[in-house]
Formats: C-alpha cells, sequence, structure tokens
C-alpha cells in the first residue's frame, strides 16, 4: 500500500512498497526543522491568536488562517469546509497561494474530507501514484493532488452533532511536496484558532440573542407599566398607594384602582402562579376582565364569579391567579372578595388592633365552576389603614436564613410603627418596601406587589 | 526555600535539547521549538476544552515554562477597581498558597492604566529601590505583565503577570511575544466562559417565552364553535412567539355568540400584553350583556387610559344570534367579507370606526346590521393575511382579491366552514413560501344550512 494516513503526531513512514521514493530534501525531516522553519510556524501561530483574540470579524479571521496555513506548510490551496443551516458541507473559504481567493471552480477531495469526518482524525496524505490516488477516491486522481493535509472541526463545541462538524483542508499537486508531522502539528493547532473563531461568532451571536430578549422584556415591561393604574388621587375619604415591582422583567402580579360611581373606588391586587413573560400575560388578562367588570357591575361576588368562569378554563392545568377585589365608600364601608389571596389587614388606629380578612373561595382557575356568593363587608374609621400584598413580600427570604420569612409580622410591625405616626399611604408603602429589601439583603425572588388604603375624614 | 522555588533552570523541553542561551541572546532552535510547541499545546487545550478556570491555570503554567519564569499571576479587576488573583501558579505547575500571592502592584496597575505589556529587568538593589517597594521587597530581577482587555480595551479586564528572583532572568523579545500570544488565549478563554453564561441565560428566556406561548394559545378560544346554527371556525399563528393578533369565541345570553379577531400594533412579545387586555376586557363586557356599540366604547375608553402613545388596536367584533341576524362593529379592522349563497356574491362589509385607542373622542355608534341566511358565510382575517408578501415578488402582497375570490370559490364549491378556513391557510402558506412575517388569524362563521 503506497498511502499512509498518519495520525496526529506520528511521524510519517516512508512507502514500504518501493514507490519511487519522494525526492524530499533531508532537511524536512521532522525532527529537523530548521530554526527558521521554526520561526515561522511560531509566528504563524503568534498571528493567528492575535486575530483570534483582537478581531471581531470572522470572516476575515477565517480567511486569514485558511492563508496561513498554507503558507506555513508549504501547500498551494486551503479550504475550510462547514456546515451550512441544513447540515450540508459548503465551501466557506476557498484560498490559493499569495493569500489569494480561489478563482473559478474549487473542488477538493470529498474523498479525503469524508475520510476525516468519518475517523475524527487528522489526516496527512501523500500520494506517489496514480492507483494510490483511486484507493481514496476519484478526486484526488482528477484534481492530481500530491499531497494533501486534513483536520476535523468540531464547530458545535465540545460534544457536537455530526451536522455541526466541518473541516480544514489544505492541498498540493507537487511532487515534491510532502507534508511533515511539525506541518500537521502546527496546521492542527491553526485548526484549533479557526475553531476558536467559529466559536467566538457563534458565542457573540448568544451574546446578542440575550441582549435582543433581554431588550424585548424591557419593552413588554414597559407596556405592562403603562397597563397599570396611575395612582388615584383625591379620592373622597380616602389616601390611597400601590406599588410593584417585578422580580425580573414583568411582574406575574397586578394591581388596579378604578373609579366606581358614586364617588366609590375599586381597589384589586392579583397574582398569577410563576412569574415571567407567561403569568405576566394571564395577570393582564384577569386584571382587564375584572376592571371592565367593575365599570359595568358593582357586585363583586358575580364579579369574580364571572371572572373565575371566563378565565378558569382557559388557564392551563396548575395555573392559578389568586385575586383581592375590594370596593372602598367615601363613608369608609368597605366591600371585599378574596379569592386565594394571602388575608388582607386592616390596621385600626383607635387602639392598634390589627384584623385580617381571609378567602371567600378558592384562586381563579382551581375550580372552574366555583360560585363565589360570599363577600365581607366593614367600617373603617379615620386613620385605619387596610393593606394588601402578594406573597412576594410576605415571603420574602431573609439574607442568609431562607426559612426567615418576612411574614405578617414584618408587615405588622412596618405598620404599628408607621401608621400610628400618621403615616401617609405613600410613605407607608415605602417603609414597609425598605424593611422587606433589608430583610432580604436587597435581593428579590418574586414579583412584590402592595396596595394601601388609608381611611381620612372626608 | 520560601517564596520561590528552584532558581531559574533553562530547556524543560522534553527530549532536552540545548540549554537555552541567556537572554536576551536571539533563541535556539530549541527555544524556538518550545515556544511553538506551548502555543499549539495552549491552541489545543482552549479550543478542546469547556472547563475555563483549568484552561487559565495550564496557561498560566505554560507562560512559566516556557518564558523560563518563577511565578505566574492571573489577576482580575473587578468592576469597583479591586484586583484580584484569579490563578497564582510557581514552577512545577504548583499553586502558590494566598498568604504568598504578592505581586508588583504598581506593574499591575501601570499596565491596567497605560494598556501596554510591561517588561522589566531589575540589575542591581538601586534599580529594585526605584521600581517600587514591592519588587524590592520580594527581590524580583525580572518581570513581565500584559493587559487583559476586550471590546478594544474598553473593558479592562486585568493582566496577565510571570516574574522571577533570579538574577540571570532576562526576558527577551521572543519571549514576550508568545506570553503575549498566551494572553490572548485567556482573553478568548474568559470571553468563552461570559459567552456561555449568556447562553444559558439566552436559553432560559427562550423557554420562558415558548411558555408564554403556550399560555397564549391557552387564553385563546376552542378554535371549533358549533351552536345555535352557527358553525365557526378559528385560527391563528404568531409571527414571533406569542403574537399581538387574538380572536375569540364566546357563548353567552339569550343565545347568542360574541365572535372578535384584534390585532394589536407592533410586534414581539410586548403587544401580547396588551391584546390579552382588549381581548379579556372584551369577553368581560359581553357577558354583562352590553350591545356591540356600547362594548367597544367601554374597551375603547379603558384602552385609551392604558396605552401608551402610538399603540393601536383593532378589532373586528360581531354578535350572532339564533335567529341568524349578526351585529358588526369594526375598529380599524380589514373589513368583513360576507359570501352569499343565493346569488353567490362576496359582499365586503366596509365601515369606518378608527381602531382603539387611535381616536380618543371617538364613539363607536354605528354598528353593521345584518342576517345570516342557511349557508351564507361570513369570513374575518387580520392584516397579516392581506398583507402577507409573495414568496419571490417580495413588494407583492396576497391582497383582499385573492381572499375574496377563495372564499367565492370555496363557499360556492360547497366547502364547510372549517375547509374554507383551511384553504385560506393553505393559499397563504403557498403565496409566502411560509415566511410569515406578521401575526396571522382567520375565522370563518357559516350559517348551517339545517338551521
Amino acid at each position: 500500500m503506497g498511502l499512509f494516513w498518519n495520525r496526529k503526531g506520528k511521524d510519517e513512514t516512508p512507502s514500504p512498497d518501493g514507490a519511487p521514493p519522494a525526492p524530499a530534501p533531508a532537511k524536512l525531516e521532522p525532527d529537523m526543522l530548521s530554526s527558521g522553519t521554526l520561526r515561522t510556524h511560531r509566528d504563524a501561530l503568534l498571528a493567528a491568536i492575535a486575530w483570534v483574540s483582537e478581531s471581531d470579524d470572522t470572516d476575515s479571521m477565517l480567511e486569514r488562517i485558511v492563508d496561513s496555513s498554507i503558507e506555513v506548510t508549504r501547500a498551494e490551496r486551503g479550504f475550510l469546509i462547514l456546515p451550512d443551516a441544513n447540515g450540508q458541507l459548503v465551501v466557506r473559504v476557498a484560498r490559493g497561494r499569495n493569500k489569494q481567493p480561489l478563482v473559478g471552480e474549487a473542488k477538493y477531495s470529498t474523498g479525503i474530507v469524508k475520510r476525516v469526518l468519518s475517523d475524527s482524525q487528522p489526516l496527512n496524505l501523500t500520494v506517489t501514484n496514480e492507483s494510490e490516488a483511486l484507493e481514496i477516491g476519484n478526486s484526488v486522481l482528477d484534481l492530481g493532488l500530491r499531497a494533501a493535509m486534513c483536520v476535523p472541526l468540531l464547530t458545535g463545541g465540545s460534544g457536537g452533532s455530526a451536522a455541526e462538524r466541518g473541516v480544514l483542508y489544505v492541498d498540493s499537486k507537487l511532487n515534491t511536496r510532502r507534508f511533515h508531522a511539525e506541518d500537521l502539528q502546527t496546521f492542527v493547532a491553526l485548526s484549533g484558532q479557526l475553531r476558536i473563531a467559529l466559536e467566538k461568532q457563534r458565542l457573540h451571536d448568544d451574546r446578542l440573542q440575550k441582549k435582543r430578549l433581554e431588550e424585548e422584556r424591557r419593552i413588554m415591561g414597559e407596556i405592562q407599566k403603562d397597563l397599570m393604574p396611575e395612582i388615584p388621587r383625591n379620592v373622597p375619604g380616602w389616601d390611597i398607594f400601590g406599588w410593584y415591582r417585578p422580580a425580573e422583567g414583568t411582574t406575574g402580579d397586578f394591581y388596579d384602582f378604578i373609579p366606581l360611581k358614586g364617588q366609590r373606588l375599586a381597589m384589586l391586587l392579583g397574582d398569577a402562579s410563576g412569574h415571567g413573560v407567561g403569568p405576566s400575560l394571564i395577570a393582564t388578562a384577569a386584571q382587564s376582565a375584572l376592571r371592565s367588570t367593575l365599570k359595568l357591575t358593582d357586585d363583586l361576588p358575580r364579579a369574580v364569579s364571572l371572572l373565575n368562569e371566563d378565565i378558569g378554563p382557559r388557564m392551563d392545568d396548575g395555573r392559578f391567579c389568586t385575586m383581592f377585589a375590594s370596593v372602598l365608600h367615601a363613608d369608609g364601608s368597605v366591600w371585599m372578595v378574596n379569592a386565594g389571596h394571602p388575608p388582607a389587614l386592616l390596621w385600626r388606629a383607635r387602639d392598634g388592633s390589627v384584623e385580617s380578612f381571609g378567602n371567600h373561595g378558592p384562586a381563579l382557575g382551581m375550580i372552574d365552576e366555583f360560585e363565589f356568593t360570599e363577600s365581607t363587608r366593614m367600617q373603617m374609621q379615620a386613620g385605619d389603614v387596610l393593606i394588601v400584598l402578594s406573597d412576594g413580600i410576605l415571603e420574602a427570604e431573609r439574607l442568609g436564613d431562607r426559612s426567615a420569612l418576612f411574614g405578617e409580622q414584618g408587615v405588622l410591625a412596618v405598620l404599628q410603627r408607621h401608621a400610628a405616626q400618621g403615616a401617609s399611604a405613600k410613605a407607608l408603602t415605602e417603609a414597609l418596601i425598605s424593611e422587606v429589601l433589608r430583610h432580604s439583603g436587597g435581593s428579590q425572588a418574586d414579583d412584590m406587589t402592595v396596595v394601601i388604603a388609608r381611611k381620612v375624614a372626608n | 526555600m520560601g517564596l520561590f522555588g528552584k532558581p531559574d533552570q533553562p530547556g524543560d523541553k522534553p527530549g532536552g535539547g540545548p540549554p537555552a542561551q541567556p537572554q536576551p541572546a536571539p533563541p535556539s532552535t530549541a527555544a524556538m521549538r518550545t515556544h511553538r510547541d506551548a502555543l499549539i499545546e495552549a491552541i489545543a487545550w482552549i479550543s478542546q476544552s469547556d472547563h475555563v478556570e483549568a484552561m487559565l491555570e495550564r496557561i498560566v503554567d505554560s507562560s512559566i515554562q516556557v518564558t523560563q519564569a518563577e511565578r505566574g499571576f492571573l489577576i482580575e479587576r473587578h468592576s469597583n477597581g479591586e484586583l484580584r488573583v484569579r490563578i497564582a501558579r510557581e514552577r512545577q505547575q504548583r499553586p502558590i498558597g494566598r498568604g504568598d500571592q504578592r505581586f508588583s502592584e504598581s506593574t499591575v496597575k501601570r499596565v491596567l492604566d497605560e494598556q501596554q505589556p510591561q517588561r522589566l529587568k531589575v540589575r542591581n538593589t538601586q534599580e529594585a529601590d526605584a521600581h517600587g517597594s514591592s519588587i524590592r521587597d520580594l527581590g524580583l530581577r525580572a518581570l513581565m505583565c500584559v493587559p487583559l482587555s476586550t471590546d478594544g480595551g474598553a473593558t479592562r479586564r486585568g493582566v496577565l503577570y510571570v516574574d522571577s528572583r533570579a538574577s540571570a532572568r532576562d526576558f527577551g523579545d521572543s519571549d514576550l511575544q508568545t506570553f503575549e500570544a498566551l494572553s490572548g488565549l485567556v482573553r478568548v478563554a474568559l470571553d468563552k466562559q461570559r459567552s456561555v453564561d449568556a447562553r444559558i441565560e439566552s436559553e432560559r428566556l427562550l423557554e420562558e417565552r415558548r411558555i408564554m406561548a403556550e399560555i397564549q394559545g391557552k387564553l385563546m378560544p376552542g378554535a371549533f364553535q358549533s351552536r345555535w346554527g352557527w358553525e365557526i371556525h378559528g385560527w391563528y399563528q404568531p409571527a414571533e412567539v406569542a403574537s399581538g393578533d387574538f380572536y375569540d369565541i364566546v357563548p353567552l345570553n339569550r343565545q347568542r355568540i360574541g365572535i372578535a379577531v384584534g390585532d394589536v400594533s407592533g410586534h414581539g412579545i410586548g403587544p401580547a400584553l396588551i391584546a390579552a387586555t382588549a381581548q379579556a376586557g372584551l369577553r368581560a363586557i359581553l357577558r354583562l350583556d352590553a350591545d356591540l356599540p356600547q362594548a367597544l366604547s367601554v374597551l375603547h375608553q379603558d384602552i385609551t387610559q392604558r396605552m401608551a402613545d402610538g399603540h393601536f388596536c383593532t378589532l373586528l367584533a360581531a354578535l350572532l344570534c339564533e335567529d341568524g341576524a349578526a351585529s358588526i362593529v369594526n375598529a380599524g379592522h380589514p373589513a368583513a367579507l360576507l359570501w352569499r349563497a343565493a346569488d353567490g356574491s362576496v359582499e365586503s362589509l366596509e365601515s369606518h370606526h378608527p381602531g382603539l385607542g387611535m381616536l380618543e373622542e371617538h364613539v363607536y355608534d354605528a354598528a353593521i346590521e345584518i342576517r345570516m341566511h342557511p349557508g351564507d358565510v361570513l369570513l374575518l382575517v387580520s392584516d397579516g393575511i392581506t398583507e402577507a408578501r409573495q414568496r419571490k415578488a417580495r413588494h407583492e402582497f396576497f391582497g383582499e382579491e385573492r381572499v375574496r375570490a377563495l372564499l367565492g370559490q370555496q363557499a360556492a364549491a360547497g366547502r364547510d366552514a372549517r375547509a374554507i378556513r383551511e384553504a385560506l391557510i393553505r393559499e397563504v402558506q403557498a403565496f409566502t413560501g411560509g415566511k410569515v412575517h406578521d401575526d396571522l388569524t382567520v375565522m370563518v362563521v357559516q350559517r348551517r344550512a339545517e338551521a
């Protein structure tokens, strides 16, 4: 057999079958590369590293590395062959000597490429006669190749699938050309730089995509912010405030304030299970539906029942949305319905006592046919404070002790300290949030939302 | 022997070439080979491994070995300006303990400030004094330090640093060149880590988006309703994962069915929130027995208050009654097409209300009142259908004419609502070659023959 397949790191041995030996000058024996040749190799590597680490122009990096591969190994042509989007191998770069593109048809030995891809090993091939050339495939013979080197490139990172494989390839038609073990080593290293360059491009694309996705989510967060109500001012008999902050980008919580006939105000707070952009959609739908309903009816149990009947069947199994809905009257009377939401807390100015108002039924989406029939009606006096929060506040974990939740106790402590001083709804909210963030060390694992209604003299 | 290992020893190369000559004399063949081999190896690590910390250690080890230094450091500069040693190694591929990780801070700071490599040779104690206390205290005689910056020097990430106490050590040009190249590979490794983090985050965001699309799909009604003499088939396909289009089919009291097709301006996942608002709001209002003009006015007022300037929502809503009467209000949406079984005509139901959120003062008072007879077909589409672009001639739109023609043919051939919907989708897909640039929505309403 007159062909020999050299693996990376192995030295070539001359053909054993007595074929005419290639006239290889002694000075090209692998271990005798001159200092000058070694310098050329080293310089090629230095340059390739510099291009790849400094440039962001992938195409020119790839061309330069192919040019350098030709030059340093003294080949005639070089190809970079990579899979396209459909996994078909296409010539990405085809270069000749002197840093020139190959003009006309750029044909390479498909037999060699196939062999390298199936073996996943670098190949160093010398052809000494035509029958040997035929052994590897017609393409070697037709192209009149006498020597070729080819290295597999995994472009999909480690563990890349077959579809992500390409090759770096150089060849020569010169009878006198043989590639040596050290040529192959340097060539393999250049292919490593190519792979780094390709990966860098891919990672760059990933970073751009991350930016794009974050930007998209940011815009969605802006739209969501618009969909939240303005804080109502000059509500007869009430001082009102609301606040929310998404854990990330958009919130799965909502709050709303809707002016109703008869100088009344509807105050809502809800929380769709989960967080992120998906639950935001559910929260927004529930918010809108309840808001629209309350514009036409003030029958709270009916409104919440209608909402449950409407949106329940459209929620995925396992998803739900808690909801607290209330109507505030100028005289201090308050109606409320709580569907699976953490209890609303009422702080009484006269004695600092606290009442909590629990559920009238399950969260929306839990039982599709559930009919809300009950509601709570109670009376608030000037100075009393009603506060409703999402569990992102109640379940805020203490920094360094995940089992210590902020809890109702944390909320009550803020109320006792500040409501007694006559703090406004806004000031109470601010005090509450700064306490929560102090508790959690500034971190936030879930969406946080709070609404506060403080009764004032009419 | 304290801080440093053995004094400088040349030629760690396997196979043992001749000892390297004292620097900075021109490098020998063996030294040149060592340099080349070091680069080849370092490239192999970086191109084949995903283990960044191990890569960095090996490059620092290699830097020490190839330049015949004694110690090597990878020092990172954090966003608050603080310097932190990430990798500290000495000869023989050994780590340097925390307490001994001292280096020439003045040199590192200078390299970070000037963004230029530094190569120092200290010939005697006087020179050491001149270079600053750390060089003197550590007894350093030679050091090299190169910046690790990305984005053309805009992000100063730190330095790669080697030093030696051996008085014979003097780093040569080729040492510096190879050292700089190794620093280039360190940069690549650091970038790789940053990017892998970005990829993980991207994948998480994509997964979130996918879930959102799924949730949106569930918020749409079942695609099919058949009751009170009506057959209704809806369909939508978002251009991206989540859609600004929506449609709805809601059975109401008094044997009525509310239907709607809407389209929020803009693309991407943001408009889906406005679509959810309009869709759920309309449904809630219709459930409370509002008539169409009232429903659209309430919704218009609501959306106008809550949508930022520049956004709007087109909406075509209809109430279908048991007796075949239908009332339709069209707020800026493509006209509904009505095919009459009696004469095979296709009528475009023109209406000139603006989209919701466009004109604050607008009153949606006038509804189109029609009566549909057995076999009649009403077709609603979003502009993604009429403005679908041809695969080859991108300036050519699918257009209302094609929709009308298809409706006429299909209905005349006796196709039912589902078949008409599918024929239209097929034709649009063939026209565009599957390349969708806008959300697509179709709803076909047919008055049943036997009703």
